[in-house]
Formats: structure tokens, sequence, C-alpha cells
């Protein structure tokens, strides 16, 4: 079956609710765990070393069904930005600066390692935490949940705005709009055709969910409680240190070793 | 003040930058344990009334507000929405839009947690109200995965968390299948028996609505009528405005006949059309509108499906070998249940899917080596959202943008002439955004038709308009009919295709066809449309129940009419 970008990136960033070990997970280990990602993905900067927290990352979407799946989608939907900012980097490099061609391949290799480590990280949270659970780890270290709330209902949304988007480009070109023909810059002007009704139509959901979410008490007290506690327990100590010891290993041996690539 | 639920008095609103009032002195009051329907035009006001009584008018919406409001007690144009958090709950227009958690479980807590309530006690509360709406089934599943119907109960149990004495729903039954709409209506009910919830319900959609509530109020700016729902409706079809309300079919036909007080149900009706309808001495004069058949049955068909099955990326199969044929010249409604597979059948007539398997032809030609945009030309399609198409900064601009893409010589000419015939000219230089929901619909059908495709594809074009407006796409429609187009429209409006002079009714359920064929058949088959979760039309069923349907089989009371009254048939 062939995934358009949009139901690639609709479908791979979907929260399924399934009781797999990483929905079992504390919260607070999982945006523990992506914070140490990127600290580590920033901190190494040699592509062996990188390749190894990758690798770390692959085990652990390895964890739940179809995360290796979601993944692979994701790093397809993203690929052609990926390339472009790629292709961008290399050809500047070589224009303005002495640095050799192999140099500069071997420092996007490294960048795009980067991006599928975080890409990783972040697909364990977002598919296996609930936006809610996400608000009350932040709120559990003192962050007030209507500072956080904004940021992590977008988060929800993302899906529903790429799936907006596919019907948005399936009503434009069910009345002849081709995006696939023609020159590059007429191609990037027709995107106007699918940029604008996304805006209007996620103005108005926004407008929606705003008044709802104000409807039904939201910002009513400075306080929330929550009706299920959070508990960092022994699995989330194991899982914190293990990825702990994994990405300390990996910077260590980038400092202390010869390098393998 | 107190003794009320809800308290209007001499409420006149204007929107920022507006000169004419969107609500005119409007004063009303509804009792603590009503059940009430608010009825009237699109554009009326009912959406406004709502918003000012939970005080998002003027809180948030902003405006000028006179008069008194007094929800409750609370006056909500002095305190706001904070006022009433948690004494009144509010289900807004489109369900979806409202649903801020992943989880049903989540999102039922979400208004208690912001109340404050102990852990304890929101999860009792929980188990109360999914035990209460019959739901507990739907408790850890994500809300992205739930049916329309599922949400729109989903938020009820959210807002009923929160122990209303005060429901107040917008437009709810707009985007669900009959089925869903008599289940929500159930539920309402009980709740307004049993817990003596304060429910009001603003709708246009009235057939089933009426049954259940004990007052209708119609407004357009002001009321125009207040009262008990048969007297308000006798007032309302005698006057034969009809205030762009969907009256019971029973209802019109009673008015039509002149029998002064008109009946709200079928039940009701049976009494006094029975005796005008039923037979003895055979059909006699009666055997007209027959059941009909299948026309042009010889010649190759315009779209053809055969064995086709397409499987959503989720892996959900939203067909499962469908094989079905549409003709040139032929209106074809294609009818079934929320999630049936209607909208991914017509994406598949206009190539938007391919196939997962089997096949697609649009004149005689596979939809897999058409490009989307070439198909364009010959399948106009309108989908469900108008504003999933308007970009450009006029309507005129609009209607150009497609003739301009078609490569349509002297296109600024056409586009006029296409606003014309679409009564659009006088608004060629407003915004598409600005218009109202009725234009929009009209802009996304001109927008369509100025590249004159031979088969125009209309995916749920009823939803959320009133009667009128629905009407007048309906005249649209018969007249690109006339003029030799193919229209195939998708709906679970069935009382609208009763007035609709359809060909043929093919019928989806779980992504299988049913049956099809012509709707004095299909429409008169009762095991057919319980299989499809299809609610009957009301003249359908009432000439069944008095035993009628041997001799003719009309579909709206228009027709029924000219049985009775030959002589007045036009």
């Amino acid at each position: 079956m062939k995934w358009s970008f949009f139901d690639a990136m609709s479908y791979a960033l979907l929260y399924e609710e399934l009781s797999s070990p990483l929905h079992l997970l504390d919260p607070r280990a999982k945006l523990l765990y992506v914070v140490l990602t990127i600290a580590v993905s920033v901190a190494v900067s040699r592509l062996d070393a990188l390749l190894l927290v990758l690798a770390v990352n692959l085990a652990v979407l390895a964890l739940y069904r179809n995360l290796i799946a979601r993944f692979i989608l994701l790093l397809r939907g993203l690929a052609p930005f990926i390339a472009i900012i790629v292709v961008f980097n290399i050809l500047v490099s070589l224009a303005f600066t002495s640095v050799s061609i192999a140099e500069t391949v071997a420092t996007q290799l490294r960048s795009v390692t980067r991006i599928a480590c975080l890409t990783a990280a972040l697909l364990v949270l977002l598919s296996t935490t609930t936006p809610r659970q996400i608000i009350q780890a932040f709120t559990s270290i003192g962050i007030t949940y209507t500072y956080v709330y904004p940021f992590i209902v977008a988060l929800r949304f993302i899906p529903i705005l790429f799936s907006e988007m596919r019907n948005i480009y399936d009503a434009q070109r069910a009345r002849g709009l081709d995006f696939e023909r023609g020159r590059a810059i007429d191609r990037v002007k027709r995107l106007t055709a699918i940029v604008i009704p996304t805006i209007v139509c996620s103005v108005i959901r926004a407008k929606d969910l705003i008044e709802a979410m104000e409807l039904r008490g939201f910002g009513y007290s400075k306080k929330r409680t929550f009706y299920k506690p959070i508990k960092f327990r022994r699995v989330d100590v194991i899982f914190t240190v293990a990825i702990t010891a994994v990405y300390l290993a990996a910077i260590i041996a980038a400092v202390t070793t010869p390098a393998i690539l | 003040m107190s003794g009320r639920a809800i308290e209007l008095k001499g409420v006149t609103y204007f929107y920022p930058n507006t000169t004419t009032p969107a609500l005119e002195h409007v004063t009303l009051s509804i009792d603590y344990g009503e059940f009430v329907a608010i009825a009237g035009p699109s554009g009326g006001g009912k959406s406004t009334l709502a918003r000012i009584v939970t005080g998002l008018i003027p809180h948030v919406y902003g405006g000028t507000l006179d008069g008194e409001v007094h929800v409750d007690g609370i006056n909500v144009a002095e305190k706001g929405i904070r006022g009433i958090v948690g004494r009144v709950g509010i289900v807004l227009q489109v369900p979806e839009n409202q649903i801020v958690n992943l989880v049903v479980e989540e999102e039922i807590a979400f208004p208690l947690e912001n109340l404050l309530l102990d852990g304890q006690t929101i999860l009792n509360r929980i188990e109360e109200v999914l035990h209460s709406l019959g739901i507990e089934h739907l408790r850890s599943r994500a809300t992205n995965t739930l049916s329309g119907g599922e949400i729109q109960k989903v938020v009820i149990a959210s807002v009923l968390a929160c122990e209303p004495r005060i429901l107040i729903l917008d437009e709810p039954l707009a985007h669900l299948d009959p089925y869903t709409v008599r289940e929500l209506l159930e539920i309402l009910y009980r709740l307004n028996r049993s817990h003596g919830v304060t429910i009001v319900v603003i709708e246009h959609r009235l057939s089933e609505l009426l049954k259940y509530v004990s007052r209708l109020i119609v407004l357009d700016r002001y009321v125009v009528a207040d009262g008990e729902p048969r007297d308000v409706l006798t007032t309302i079809v005698n006057s034969g405005s009809g205030m762009g309300i969907e009256v019971p079919q029973v209802s019109r036909l009673s008015a039509k006949m002149g029998g002064g007080s008109v009946p709200v149900s079928i039940e009701e009706s049976l009494d006094v059309f029975s005796r005008l309808l039923s037979r003895d001495d055979g059909c006699g004069s009666l055997a007209q509108y027959g059941a009909g058949e299948v026309k042009r049955a010889g010649e190759d068909p315009v779209i053809a499906a055969e064995d086709l099955w397409y499987a959503y990326p989720s892996g959900r199969a939203a067909l499962r070998g469908v094989t079905v044929s549409v003709y040139r010249g032929e209106f074809v409604a294609i009818v079934g249940a929320n999630g049936s597979g209607k909208t991914t059948l017509v994406k598949h007539f206009s190539g938007i899917l391919k196939p997962s398997r089997g096949s697609v032809k649009v004149f005689g030609r596979d939809t897999s080596s058409y490009s989307v945009a070439e198909l364009a030309r010959h399948v106009g399609a309108v989908f469900q959202n108008p504003l999933h198409q308007f970009f450009n900064e006029t309507v005129l601009d609009e209607v150009l943008f497609s003739a301009r893409n078609m490569g349509i010589r002297d296109a600024e000419e056409r586009a006029l002439s296409v606003l014309r015939y679409f009564n659009l000219s006088h608004l060629a230089d407003r915004s598409p955004y600005e218009i109202s929901v009725g234009e929009q619909r009209r802009l996304a059908i001109a927008s369509i038709l100025i590249y004159d495709p031979e088969i125009v594809v209309l995916d749920e074009a009823t939803a959320g308009i009133d009667f009128s407006l629905k009407m007048e796409l309906l005249k649209l429609l018969v007249d690109l009919v006339e003029r030799g187009k193919t229209v195939i429209l998708t709906t679970h409006d069935i009382e609208f295709i009763t007035y609709a002079p359809l060909d043929r009714i093919i019928v989806l359920n779980d992504g299988r066809v049913l049956a099809h064929g012509p709707p004095r058949e299909l429409l008169y088959s009762d095991e057919l449309l319980v299989k499809a979760r299809v609610a009957p039309p009301q003249i359908p069923v009432l000439v069944k129940r008095i035993g009628l349907d041997r001799c003719a089989r009309p579909l709206n009371e228009k027709e029924l009419y000219s049985i009775l009254l030959p002589g007045e048939r036009r």
C-alpha cells in the first residue's frame, strides 16, 4: 500500500491506547529519556558513537509492536526536508569553506543520525504517552499546568492537522489542481491552496477548542488535581539508569577511543 | 429571577464591527426540568443564544450585549463563564473540535480535574457517567479512533460528569446518521426524566427531536414562536414561511390538507390519515408512484466499480468488494450509516483514492491510469467542508481559479455567468470566508461547474444546512440532471432524498453494497433499511402503516397529497 506524506505523518504520530512496557513507564522517565537523548546527540560528535545511541533508541522502539515501522514512516515523511537541508549545507560548505567533500558529507551523516535519534525518542514519548500524562509530569516538578497545556495540546493536534491537510489536498486535486506537475516554483506557489485552508480550518478548530476548554473550567484555578497519581517505580529507575549508562558509555567511548567510523 | 433555569430579558446583541443585531429584544425563560428545542433558519441567532447563555458572549467574543441574562440564578453577563462552570454544560456544534484529551477516560476527567475534585470522586463520577450513557466499553479508547456518534457521547459524558443542572446542545444531530440520532435523543430524554436535567437542544432537524421535547422555540433574530411543539409547528407550517425548519413530513401533509392542529409524529397522524387513506375497494385511482425500475441498464456505464476493495493505511477495510455502475444522466444517491464507506467510495470515483483491489473505470478507462487532475475534467467532486477548497481573496477569484486550472478560454465571462446561475454574482468581490454557509456550499459547487464536468459528485452536501437551503441545493441539482449531467450524492439525510427525483439509491453497509434500486422500492423495504441502519422516511412509514403501499408508493408529503387530491396535483 502506498502511503501519502500526510497519511504517513498522521499515522506515525498517532497515540495508541495499548498496554505495552513503554505505555506503563512513568511519563517523567520518558521525558528524561528524551532530554538525555537530545543531550547525548549534541554532546557526541563521532559517527560511530552516534550510531550506538541510535541503536539504543531502536532497541527502545522495539519494545512496542509497530514503533519501528512508524519510525521508518516518519523518516520517509521527513526525508524530503532532510534532503533539502543536507544538500543546502553541502553546497554552502563547498562554496564558502575549505572543508573537504568527505568531511562535509561526514558532518551531514552525523546530523542525519542525530535527527534519527531525536525522532526515535520523541516517537516513543508521543506514541505511548497522553498529553495529560505529560502535563502531570511537568506539574509534579512545579510547573503550572496552564503554561504547559497549550504546547501539549498543540502536539495532540499534529496528527489531526496532517489529516486535515490530506482532506484539503484531496479537495484541491478534485478541482483540477495538479501538485505533481510543472516547474518547482509553480508547485511551491500551488501549495498556498493547501496552506491557506489549513490555517483557516486550524484557527476555527483552535477557537472551538478554547471555548470548550473554558466552558469546562480550564484556568478555573492555578492548581489542578489529577485523578490518577503517577509513581516513579523500580522499572522507571531501571529504564532511566540503563539509558543513562549507555549514553555515558557512548560519550566516554567517543572521548577515549579511536574512531571506527 | 433565581427560580428559572434560564432567563433572558430584552437581550439584543451585536457582534464586533457589525451594525445588524444577531439577536434583537429576545425575552424568554426556561424552567428547571424542561426539555426544549430551539429551531430557526441558519443565521437566525441560535448559536449566538447558546454563547450568550454560557457567557462566551460577551466575555470571549466581545461585541455589545444589552439586556439581562440569568442562568441558574447567576447573572452570566456579569460573572462570565467562571460563574456557571459546572452548573451549565454545553456541547458545541462540532464535537470533535472540543476533545482535548487522547483517551476517553481522561476527557471525562478533564473538567473535574480543573474544578479541583479529588481523585476518588473523579473516578466515581467517570464510572457513573459512563454507565448512565451506556459507553463503558469506550473508557480506554483513544478519542481519535471514535466514530461521530461516539465522539458526541463522550463530549456529553465529559459535560455531564460535572453534574450540571442545565445541558445545552448546539446542533448535535447535524452529522449523525438517523440511528445514532435516535440513540442520542433517548439518552437525553432519560437524563431529563430520571435526573431532572434541564435540556436545551438547538437544532433544525426536528422530525425525530419533536417526539421528545415538551416545548419548541423558533428563533430568527427574535423569538418568532414559543410553546407546545404542535402549536408552534401549526403556526409555522400554516404561515407558509417554513423558517428553515425541517418540519416533519406528516405535519406538512396535515397542513397541506388544512387539518387545523398538525400532528408531530407518525403515531399521532395515523388516526387522521388512516381514515382518509385506507381503501377497502382495491387501489382504484391511487395506482400511481409505483415501485419504479432501474433505467438505462443496457448502456455503458460512465462509472463502473468492480469488486472494489479499499483498506486505509491503519489496516481498516473501508470497502469490501463493491460492484456498482452509474449511467449517463442518472441522479443517484449513496446512502448508509456513518462509517459505511460512502465517502471512501466517491473518493474512488474522482481518483483521489485508488483501489487496494479491484477496479474503478470512468468512461471505460481505469482510474489508476488517470491523474486526479485529469479525472477532475470528467468528475467534479465537492466534499463535505467547503472551507477545504477556498483560498482566494474573492468569490470570483475562487471560481476563476478552477477555470484556469482547466485551461478554460473566456474564463472571466464563464465565471460571471456561473456566479449568476448560482445567484452569487452580487457577492463576486466578497471573501469566500465572509459569505453564509449556504452561499459557501453554492460557491463550492460553482467552482466545479465552471469547467462543465459530465459527472458531479457531492459528499454529504446537506450536512449542517437548514431546510430551505437544502431545497435550494436540490433545485440546483435537479437542474443539472435536466441539463444531462450525471449527479451522485452521498448522504445520511433520508428525508432530503425523498424530495429528490432520484433514479436510483445505492445502500452501503460496512463497506458493502447492500442493495441498489429505485427509491420507491428501497425506501419501502423495512428489512433493508434496518440492516443498513438507515431510518425510513415518514411518508413511506405512514403509507405502509395504513396498508396503502400495495397501491402507491409516495415518498414525500407532496406526492401523497397529490394522490389524495389528484385534481390539485401540480
